[in-house]
C-alpha cells in the first residue's frame, strides 16, 4: 500500500471514531459506558499511529464538503459521508474546524475535549478551551473562489503563496529524484484563469509589487510572477483554456527544463505523464522557450514567456526599473516576433498600471486603475507612513520618469464607514 | 420541466454506464437529455444545484433523509456545486459531457478540470474549490509555512518521503505576510476594465500543433517516445478528444517519428477497440482517415470493429468511412451517393458512368433519386444515350419528378426514343383532367413527343378527339395543338383521323383557321398517292 493510501485508510478510521465518539455524547452522559468504550477506541487508533511515530502529529481539517488528514484529502466512502457532514458540521458551530493532535493524548485529555465540545454543542457558544493534552482544537478558514469581490483578493493573495510553496515543492521533489504529478497545478491553473477575469488588476499589481532588493536571487518568486503574468496577457490575446493552462503548466515546469537544450526538452519531460492530453502543448513551448533563449525564433507562446521573463526580471531586479528600462530590455530580447512583443507592450501599457508616477500636486503616485468606464487613470498618493485614497489622476507628469516601484507590504488602511455617515 | 430534465441526465448517466456509451437505448437518453436541456433553456439558461444525493433545482430544499447519489456524489466530493445549461445546447455537447463526467478517469484525473478546458459552450459546471488556511491558535509563522510547503508537497508526491525541510523566508515574501497579515490590502478596492472583446491575431496560427508535436518526436529515444504516445493516446480517449486520436491513429502507419507504432498498438494504448467505439459510435465522420488507414492494414481489426458496433445505421456509416476509390471504386462512389454534398455526388455519378461497367451504369443511374436536380439531369443526361428497357423505373421516376425542366427532359427523351410503355404514360397523361394544369411549356413537349408517334392508333385516335374539340372561345395555346391535332391526322391518314378532318372542315362553328388547315390536310391527303390506310398495329407504309 503506498504512503498515500496508508494515510488515507487511517484517516478515515480515525475521522471516524472521532464522530462516534462525539456523537454518542448527544444521547449519553460522558461516563456512560458507550461513551468510554468509544472514547477508548479513538484512543487506540491514535496510540497505533503514535506507537511507530512518536514525533508526528495528526492534522484533521474538517470542511463542509472535504476533509483532510496532514493534508491529505480524505475520499470519504459515500455510506460516511452523512455522518461526518454532521460532525463537521456540529464542530463548525462551535468554532473549530481543525483538530491536531499529538503524541501526548490521553484518556482524560479526549475526556477533556469531549467536555469542552459538549459544553459547546450545548451552549451554542464557541469551544472553550481548545487546548488539551496531545489535542488542539483550532479554527480554519477557508474561501471559495469567486464567492465575493473581498474573498476574490484574497484567494488571488492565497494563490500567489500556493503557487511559491507549489514552485517550492516541485523543484525539491524534482531534485530527489520524483516526478511530480501535475494535477494540483492544473486545478491552480483553472482558480488563476477564473481569477484573470474576476481580478485581473489585483494580480497585476501582486506581480508588479516589489520585495525589499527585488527578487535577483529568487527564482520561485519570479517563476510565479511569469505564470501570473503569462496567463493574463495570453488571456487578453484571446487564447482559449486549454492554451492558457497549457502556458502555466509550461512556465511552472521551467524549473524542470530551464538550460536543457531544445531537442532535450521533449525527454526531460516524457515522465511527466500527468499532463494528460496537454503534454504536447507544453512540451512545445518549453522548446520554444528554449530556443527563443538562445536568440532563435520560434513561436509566440515560447516567446511571450521570454519576454514577461525578461519583464519580471527588470521590475524585480535589485533597484526599480523605470518604464524606459523595461521598453529598452524588451526590445532587446532577441528571436522574438513583433507581433508579441506588441501584445506585452499594449497589455503593460503608458503609463502602466502597478508603476509609479509623479503627480503635479501630489508627488509619487502609484498607478491603481482605469476607474468604472475603464478608461479613467486612478491613483493612490503615496505617502511617508503608506498610501491614501483611491483619486482620479489629473495631473499626470508625463516628463518625469514612471517607475516600478511598487512594494508588496504598502501600509494602508480601510477608511472605516462610520467615517463617511 | 427541470425536474424532466434531472431524470433525463439521470437515465443518460445510467445508460451510460449501463450500456458502456453505445447502442439505441444510449443514444435514446442522450438525445432525450439535450431535447430536454434544449426545452427548459428555451427563454434563458437553467441552473441545477449538485449535491450529495442528486441533482436538484433553485427552489428545492435538500433533504437529508435522501440516499446519497452515487453519480453525483462523485461529481460534488471533486468541487462541483452548480450545473448551468444555457440556450443552443447540442446533443454532441450532451455527448462530451457523459464522456468525461461518466467515464472511468485515470487515477489523479481532474474530471472538472477537464470538463472546465473542454469549454463546453453551452453546459457549465460552477466548481467551489476552495483554499483552506488553518489558523492555528498556538502555531508559529514558521510551523504554517512549513505545513503549506507540506501540503504542497504532499499534493505534488503523496508516496515521496515526508520533508524535514526548514522554511526559511524572508519577512516580506508574500507567503509570510499572508500570514502574519492582510497583505495588499491597498489593491484591493481597484476597479477591473469593462470586459472587451479580443480582437488579436497573436495565437490564431496554433492549430497544428499535434502534427508539429509529432515531428519533435525523433529527438526522443523510442522508449521515451513509446513512453510519451501511450499516455498521450490514453488520454484523448479518455477525455474524448476524438479529432486527436484520429490525428495520431492515422499517422500511426506512415510517420517517420512513430516507426514501430501500429495502428494496433494505437488501439490498444488508447484501452482498445471497446474504449473507442462509444467515440467512434458518436461520431463517425471524426475517425475517418484513422478508420480508412485501419481498413488498409488490417482488413481483420476492421471486421472486428465493424462486428461491435451495435447500431445499424453506424455500422453503415463506418462502413461507408473505411472504403477508398482505389481499393472499392464501386462501394465507394456509391457510398458517396448518399453525400449530402453536391460535388461529392456529382463526382460520384460521373465515376460511376465512366466505369462503363454494367454493374457501375446501374449504380450510377441511382443518380435519379438524388434531392440535388443538377445531379437527377445529369443521371438522366447519361441515361438517355445508353437506355435499356431495365432502367425504365429509374426513368420513370424522372418522367414523375417534381421539376419541371426534368420532367420536360424526359418528355424530349420520349419523342427521340419512342418506348412504348412511356407513350403510353405520356398520352395517359395528356388525357388526364389534371394536363390543362400544367405549364404551356410542358404541355406542348408532351404533345410533341406524342405527335412524332401519331401513327400509333390510340395516339391518332386521341388527336382525332383533340382536333375535333374546338370552340369560339379556344386559347391560342389550345389552337396551336389543334393545329397539331390536324397535322398529326394529315400526316398519319386513319379512318377515324379522315373523318375528324371531313367534320372540321365542315363545321360552322369555332375557329376558322381551323376549318382551312383541315380542308388543306384534306387536299393533300387526296394529291397524295393512293396509300393503304394504316393497319391495326398502327404501322404505316
Amino acid at each position: 500500500m503506498s504512503r498515500k493510501a496508508a494515510i488515507q485508510q487511517f484517516g478515515n478510521q480515525l475521522v471516524m471514531d472521532l464522530q462516534v465518539y462525539l456523537r454518542s455524547l448527544h444521547t449519553h452522559q460522558a461516563n456512560n459506558d458507550i461513551v468510554s468504550r468509544a472514547r477508548d477506541a479513538l484512543l487506540k487508533t491514535l496510540q497505533d499511529h503514535f506507537k511507530t511515530e512518536p514525533q508526528s502529529t495528526l492534522q484533521v481539517q474538517l470542511l463542509d464538503e472535504e476533509t483532510f488528514i496532514n493534508n491529505t484529502l480524505l475520499p470519504i466512502a459515500l455510506q460516511d459521508f452523512g455522518r461526518i457532514k454532521e460532525l463537521t458540521r456540529q464542530l463548525r458551530g462551535m468554532g473549530v474546524g481543525e483538530v491536531i493532535f499529538d503524541a501526548s493524548v490521553t484518556r482524560e485529555s479526549l475526556a477533556e475535549f469531549a467536555t469542552a465540545v459538549y459544553s459547546g454543542m450545548h451552549s451554542r457558544q464557541q469551544m472553550e478551551p481548545r487546548v488539551f493534552s496531545g489535542i488542539q482544537a483550532l479554527e480554519l478558514e477557508y474561501s471559495a473562489s469567486g464567492s465575493s469581490e473581498r474573498d476574490a483578493h484574497q484567494v488571488v493573495v492565497w494563490l500567489f503563496s500556493g503557487l511559491l510553496d507549489g514552485l517550492d515543492g516541485l523543484r525539491d521533489l524534482v531534485a530527489e529524484g520524483h516526478v511530480p504529478t501535475m494535477v494540483p497545478f492544473m486545478r491552480h491553473m483553472r482558480l488563476l484563469v477564473d481569477l484573470t477575469v474576476e481580478r485581473g488588476t489585483v494580480i497585476r499589481h501582486l506581480c508588479l509589487a516589489r520585495r525589499e532588493g527585488g527578487s535577483v536571487d529568487d527564482p520561485i518568486h519570479q517563476n510565479a510572477c511569469r505564470t501570473f503574468l503569462a496567463v493574463q496577457i495570453a488571456h487578453a490575446n484571446g487564447l482559449d483554456r486549454a492554451g492558457l493552462m497549457s502556458l502555466g503548466l509550461a512556465s511552472i515546469l521551467d524549473l524542470v527544463t530551464s538550460g536543457a537544450e531544445p531537442d532535450e526538452v521533449l525527454t526531460r519531460l516524457a515522465p511527466y505523464t500527468t499532463l494528460s492530453d496537454l503534454a504536447p502543448q507544453v512540451m512545445m513551448v518549453l522548446r520554444e522557450l528554449e530556443m527563443v533563449r538562445r536568440g532563435r525564433r520560434a513561436g509566440h507562446q515560447g516567446a511571450l514567456l521570454h519576454l514577461i521573463e525578461e519583464l519580471v526580471s527588470t521590475v524585480h531586479g535589485e533597484e526599480p526599473a523605470t518604464l524606459e528600462d523595461v521598453h529598452s530590455q524588451l526590445g532587446w530580447a532577441g528571436g522574438v516576433d513583433t507581433a508579441v512583443l506588441d501584445a506585452v507592450l499594449a497589455w503593460l501599457g503608458d503609463p502602466p498600471l502597478g508603476a509609479i508616477a509623479q503627480s503635479r500636486s501630489m508627488g509619487d503616485v502609484l498607478l491603481l486603475d482605469h476607474g468604472e468606464d475603464g478608461e479613467t487613470l486612478r491613483c493612490r498618493e503615496i505617502f511617508e507612513d503608506g498610501l491614501g485614497e483611491a483619486t482620479v489622476l489629473h495631473d499626470f507628469q508625463e516628463h518625469k520618469p514612471v517607475v516600478f516601484g511598487s512594494q508588496i507590504d504598502f501600509a494602508y488602511e480601510e477608511p472605516d464607514e462610520d467615517d463617511w455617515a | 420541466m427541470l425536474d424532466k430534465l434531472i431524470s433525463s441526465m439521470e437515465k443518460a448517466f445510467r445508460s451510460y454506464r449501463l450500456y458502456e456509451a453505445r447502442g439505441p437505448q444510449y443514444e435514446a437518453h442522450v438525445r432525450e437529455m439535450a431535447s430536454q436541456a434544449a426545452l427548459v433553456t428555451e427563454q434563458g439558461p437553467a441552473f441545477l444545484t449538485v449535491t450529495p444525493h442528486g441533482l436538484q433545482t433553485n427552489m428545492e430544499r435538500s433533504s437529508e433523509e435522501e440516499d446519497l447519489n452515487r453519480t453525483w456524489f462523485d461529481l460534488f466530493e471533486q468541487g462541483a456545486r452548480q450545473i448551468v445549461f444555457t440556450t443552443g445546447i447540442e446533443s454532441r455537447e450532451v455527448r462530451e459531457m457523459l464522456q468525461i463526467v461518466a467515464s472511468d478517469q485515470a487515477e489523479g484525473d481532474d474530471i472538472l478540470t477537464a470538463l472546465w478546458r473542454r469549454e463546453l459552450k453551452h453546459i457549465q459546471v460552477v466548481v467551489a474549490r476552495t483554499l483552506v488556511r488553518g489558523v492555528g491558535a498556538n502555531r508559529s509563522t514558521q510551523d504554517t509555512l512549513e505545513a503549506q510547503y507540506g501540503h504542497w508537497r504532499n499534493l505534488l508526491a503523496p508516496d515521496a518521503k515526508t520533508s524535514d525541510k526548514q522554511v526559511q523566508l524572508s519577512p516580506d515574501d508574500l507567503r509570510v505576510l499572508a500570514v502574519e497579515s492582510e497583505p495588499l490590502l491597498w489593491c484591493v478596492d481597484c476597479v477591473e476594465p469593462p470586459p472587451s472583446s479580443v480582437d488579436s491575431p497573436l495565437f490564431e496560427a496554433q492549430t497544428d500543433d499535434l502534427d508539429t508535436f509529432l515531428g519533435f518526436l525523433g529527438d526522443m529515444s523510442r522508449e521515451d517516445c513509446d513512453h510519451v504516445l501511450s499516455h498521450l493516446i490514453g488520454s484523448y480517449a479518455r477525455l474524448g478528444l476524438t479529432d486527436k486520436i484520429n490525428q495520431l491513429m492515422a499517422a500511426a502507419e506512415a510517420h517517420p517519428a512513430l516507426g514501430g507504432w501500429s495502428i494496433q498498438r494505437m488501439l490498444n494504448a488508447a484501452g482498445g477497440i471497446d474504449a473507442l467505439i462509444p467515440l467512434i459510435e458518436a461520431g463517425p465522420m471524426a475517425f475517418r482517415e484513422s478508420l480508412s488507414a485501419m481498413a488498409s492494414v488490417d482488413s481483420a481489426m476492421m471486421e472486428e470493429l465493424l462486428s461491435k458496433i451495435e447500431t445499424e445505421t453506424i455500422r453503415d456509416e463506418v462502413e461507408s468511412l473505411v472504403i477508398t476509390q482505389e481499393s472499392a471504386p464501386l462501394a465507394f462512389h456509391s457510398a458517396r451517393l448518399s453525400s449530402p454534398d453536391l460535388a461529392e455526388q456529382m463526382e460520384s455519378v460521373q465515376a460511376l458512368f465512366d466505369l462503363g461497367t454494367e454493374e457501375a451504369t446501374y449504380l450510377a443511374i441511382e443518380g435519379c433519386g438524388s434531392f440535388h436536380v443538377e445531379v437527377r439531369a445529369y443521371t438522366l443526361t447519361r441515361m438517355e444515350p445508353i437506355y435499356e428497357p431495365p432502367m425504365r423505373n429509374s426513368m420513370t421516376r424522372l418522367f414523375r419528378d417534381k421539376e419541371e425542366s426534368i420532367r420536360i427532359q424526359v418528355y424530349r427523351f420520349i419523342k427521340e426514343n419512342g418506348e412504348r410503355h412511356f407513350l403510353r404514360e405520356a398520352l395517359a397523361l395528356a388525357k388526364d383532367g389534371y394536363f390543362g394544369r400544367r405549364s404551356e411549356e410542358e404541355q406542348w413537349d408532351v404533345i410533341q413527343a406524342l405527335s412524332t408517334h401519331g401513327n400509333l392508333p390510340p395516339i391518332n385516335l386521341f388527336f382525332c378527339g383533340v382536333a375535333a374539340s374546338g370552340s369560339l372561345w379556344t386559347s391560342e395555346h389550345m389552337l396551336r395543338i389543334q393545329h397539331e391535332a390536324i397535322r398529326v391526322l394529315g400526316k398519319f391518314p386513319t379512318p377515324d383521323g379522315l373523318h375528324t378532318l371531313k367534320k372540321l372542315s365542315r363545321k360552322l362553328v369555332g375557329a376558322k383557321e381551323l376549318r382551312e388547315a383541315a380542308r388543306v390536310q384534306l387536299e393533300k391527303m387526296e394529291r397524295a398517292p393512293k396509300s393503304r390506310p394504316s393497319g391495326p398495329d398502327g404501322a404505316q407504309s
